[in-house]
């Protein structure tokens, strides 16, 4: 299953979700090719991160979804397309439409890098050399993520960073490569 | 038409007779079947399941999207794209059917979402049916519902109308998918979704999902008429439940299935729907507009309102603001219909004034509003300037928003 992601919120919580979805093994395009001059061809395991702001690009965006591709798409246009745009992209797989208030945090690209390498298991050291922080700032930062999660250690932290990222569905043994070819 | 191992429709929670209904109707090569009801319904798992027992190979899905639905043959396109060549598609229906029929030969043809689908894609559709096995669905209620209606009942198909799930099957579903929900919570949940399997799924999932449910509930009410809306904000202001005398536009309310209609009564269906209109309405207004209806109402037992009563009339304007004159920012005219349909202000429209301000919301000029009503054009604008007076509206167009006669 490929992830159907719409936003509609702030940019950070679109961010988040492109994050969300990469930090699990998706490629992410950004951007939406023109299938303007349909038919589409072919498609790829690729989650195509975009932002939707009229009709033409929520008829791109159904379309990459027709075609098989994942989307993490920031809604921004009126709440007709908006609609639309849902209402499609349920017919082509398991939406996920984030909008209105969250339970879980909303993180920033230097956050989910942080939490990426600690379920990976890397020490504080390691990620302040890959991340060009010091052990202080990286020790900060964990210490705000802890707040955020309400939650005690970093083992917990990575935990509840998992379940969060469970959310999103993870790529299968058979993409990427799948999807609906049009001649 | 002879379905692969297993029970037929086995896990289908509350739809067992609706797929028997649905196999029988392709029992013979040339069938037609066609799967009716609200989004959300559980049309697209019926059709999923149906092509599963068809076997490998033999089923053939396709389906309209909303936000392209201008593309030729899309629906079908998608259906049966890898057996065809590409120059197929850009041929007359005749020559596509023919080219689709060949390919789906005795296998089945599925299509959903009729309501989106281009008019290529229904021609084709048309000249398919009696030569294919074919199953269609269609969403009650939307823009193109009535036209993709009236095909499945040229074509004669058979109509299987899913209807909102009994208490016990949504009960099986919640467990299906929640198990362990704590009676309390079960019972909200099955009070909220209606009888919506998609409803009932979204909602178990946790409060999150909320927000997308309400959207999608408000998104029902784009295509109905403004009456209709109107009285849909009326009905939530009661509570969701009005005699029928007092909701304008309830055909169209009952084809979208927000509402149902008994014993002179109509109710709304989606608690959620409800909640999400009256919570759109600024506080202050939404207690003055329930004393309002209150007052049209009248005490339990009185006599029945009638829709020509002048209270009634004035909370439509006042309703119809709220709808309409809110969305351009047009406070101080709605704060004025309110006060009209209060009494708190200068008070309703008298009838003749509510005839001429109808006429403008049909696009009559002065001279036409008096020829119809026989007056002099003199009188005629003496109303219209009383009504605009009396409703806060700095011009004509307004004046018909506001007295809710504006189509």
């Amino acid at each position: 299953m490929r992830p159907l992601i719409v936003v509609e919120g702030r940019d950070e919580e679109w961010v988040h979700a492109v994050h969300q979805v990469r930090a699990v093994g998706w490629p992410v395009s950004s951007g939406l090719c023109d299938h303007a001059a349909f038919p589409v061809t072919g498609c790829s395991g690729v989650v195509c991160s975009a932002v939707v702001s009229d009709s033409a690009g929520a008829a791109r965006a159904v379309l990459a979804g027709v075609a098989g591709h994942g989307l993490v798409v920031l809604a921004g246009a009126g709440r007709d397309v908006n609609d639309r745009l849902c209402d499609d992209l349920r017919h082509l797989g398991e939406l996920d439409h984030r909008v209105g208030v969250r339970r879980t945090p909303v993180l920033t690209a230097e956050q989910h890098a942080l939490l990426d390498g600690l379920r990976a298991g890397e020490q504080i050291g390691t990620l302040a050399e890959r991340l060009f922080l010091s052990r202080r700032s990286v020790e900060r930062r964990l210490a705000l993520l802890r707040e955020l999660f309400a939650v005690d250690g970093n083992v917990a932290l990575a935990a509840a960073y998992g379940t969060q990222l469970a959310e999103v569905p993870v790529p299968g043994p058979d993409q990427p490569g799948r999807g609906v070819a049009f001649p | 038409m002879e379905m692969r191992g297993g029970a037929p429709g086995s896990g289908l929670v509350g739809r067992r007779a609706e797929f028997a209904q649905l196999v029988r109707s392709i029992d013979e090569p040339g069938g037609v079947g066609a799967v009716i009801g609200e989004p959300g319904i559980g049309k697209t798992a019926l059709v999923h399941r149906l092509l599963a027992e068809a076997g490998e190979g033999r089923g053939h899905l396709g389906g309209a999207l909303a936000t392209v639905s201008q593309i030729s043959y899309l629906a079908l396109r998608r259906a049966v794209a890898a057996g065809l060549p590409s120059g197929a598609w850009v041929r007359e229906p005749a020559h596509v059917a023919a080219a689709v029929a060949a390919h789906v030969a005795d296998g089945v043809l599925a299509v959903e979402d009729l309501q989106w689908a281009d008019p290529g894609t229904l021609a084709v559709l048309e000249l398919l049916a009696g030569r294919v096995r074919l199953v269609l669905s269609v969403r009650s209620g939307d823009t193109g519902s009535e036209p993709a209606l009236a095909l499945v009942r040229r074509m004669d198909a058979t109509e299987v109308l899913l209807r909102p799930l009994e208490t016990a099957d949504a009960l099986t579903l919640l467990d299906s998918r929640a198990p362990g929900t704590p009676p309390n919570a079960a019972a909200a949940l099955l009070h909220r979704a209606a009888g919506n399997p998609m409803l009932l799924v979204e909602l178990a999932a946790g409060e999150e999902r909320v927000a997308s449910v309400v959207l999608g509930l408000l998104a029902r009410l784009r295509p109905l008429p403004q009456l209709a809306r109107q009285s849909m904000t009326l009905l939530a202001l009661a509570g969701g439940e009005l005699p029928i005398e007092l909701v304008a536009g309830v055909t169209e309310l009952q084809a979208s299935e927000l509402v149902e209609v008994g014993d002179g009564r109509v109710v709304a269906r989606h608690a959620l729907l409800l909640d999400a209109i009256v919570e759109r309405i600024d506080p202050a207004r939404r207690r003055g507009l329930r004393a309002a209806l209150a007052a049209v109402l009248g005490p339990s037992g009185g006599p029945t309102p009638t829709a020509g009563d002048d209270r009634l009339r004035e909370l439509r304007a006042a309703v119809a603001v709220l709808s309409t004159g809110a969305e351009a920012g047009d406070d101080a005219a709605g704060a004025s219909a309110l006060d009209a349909a209060t009494g708190a202000g200068a008070g309703g429209l008298t009838a003749r004034e509510l005839d001429v301000v109808a006429l403008v919301g049909e696009g009559l000029t002065d001279r036409a509003i008096a020829n119809r009503l026989g007056l002099s054009v003199r009188t005629v604008e003496t109303h219209l300037a009383s009504a605009r007076r009396k409703l806060g509206a700095g011009n004509r167009r307004q004046a018909a928003l506001l007295a809710g006669a504006d189509r």
